[in-house]
């Protein structure tokens, strides 16, 4: 990815050693996104996908669920509601695909697309925005401990 | 880090790895690590020369060091010597670069480039690839074990 305007289709992979059926709780449940992902509370569930305000009071918004299928494939929609420059721009799509490989070491891809009215959500989003909630995802998983 | 339509001849990679620079350093250039996360292979990375040894011994990469500047940064050649398919294409380039951060958290990024004269090298080490050694990399920081 060389080009200087971040891409509206984005694709990240990462190997964990864990099941698919931890992958998928730690990706829906608020328990644990809280521990990688930026510290948000995010419940997500076949109807939608609420994610909660930092102290608890409100919700930054639902997104959509467009794919329930534990513990394969989860797509939602995308809206950075946190953020009242962002929250302007156009939803976009977010897919997780989980592959179970041997000796139970998952394959995890992360393909956030329709990111064409949402330029500066794309920007936000790429490169250490993304690997960052998927490197904390691997090292809770792995070690039972956050990242950072 | 790549899109899913072509494989790209300008391929980037990055990993947030909760060990210091050094360690990452370490990791990178000695055959001890390398051979527990990188399909076996066992890399000595000097100021002068990259080489990569099979578990069989066999030589896998032998190639210049452009860039040697510890723990930061490393730039070095990539030829796919294990293949005769892959070794037949030309000489492209991989570069490491390590930023610490907080909390003992240090960033990584590989991009390996000048894939112009190697497509089936690109499409070999593109998404899946260079993420199975990076993950592997990463886990053997953490955890002291192999992925």
């Amino acid at each position: 990815m060389a080009t200087a305007t971040a891409q509206t289709t984005q694709v990240y992979r990462l190997y964990i050693k864990a099941t698919p059926e931890a992958i998928w709780e730690a990706i829906t449940t608020a328990e644990f996104t809280e521990r990688y992902f930026y510290g948000v509370r995010i419940d997500t569930t076949a109807e939608s996908r609420v994610t909660h305000a930092y102290d608890g009071s409100d919700t930054y918004g639902e997104d959509p669920i467009f794919e329930w299928d534990p513990p394969r494939k989860l797509s939602h929609g995308w809206h950075s509601k946190w953020n009242p420059e962002l929250s302007a721009e156009e939803p976009s799509r977010v897919t997780w695909e989980i592959e179970p490989g041997e000796d139970g070491v998952s394959l995890l891809t992360v393909v956030h697309d329709q990111l064409e009215g949402a330029p500066k959500t794309a920007a936000s989003v790429s490169g250490p925005g993304w690997m960052r909630v998927l490197s904390g995802l691997k090292t809770l998983l792995e070690t039972g401990e956050p990242l950072g | 880090m790549t899109t899913i339509t072509e494989v790209q001849t300008t391929q980037i990679y990055q990993v947030f790895i909760k060990a210091t620079p050094e360690q990452i350093w370490d990791a990178i250039t000695k055959p001890e690590f390398t051979e527990r996360y990188f399909h076996g292979a066992r890399h000595t990375i000097t100021p002068d020369h990259y080489s990569s040894l099979g578990p069989d011994g066999s030589v896998w990469g032998d190639e210049d060091v452009f860039e040697f500047d510890p723990p930061r940064k490393l730039s070095h050649g990539w030829r796919s010597l294990y293949s005769d398919e892959l070794d037949a294409e030309e000489a492209s380039r991989v570069t490491w670069e390590i930023e610490p951060g907080d909390d003992g958290v240090s960033f990584l990024t590989v991009v390996h480039d000048r894939l112009e004269g190697a497509p089936k090298t690109a499409a070999k080490v593109s998404g899946s690839g260079w993420m199975g050694v990076l993950s592997g990399l990463k886990t053997l920081l953490e955890t002291g074990e192999s992925l």
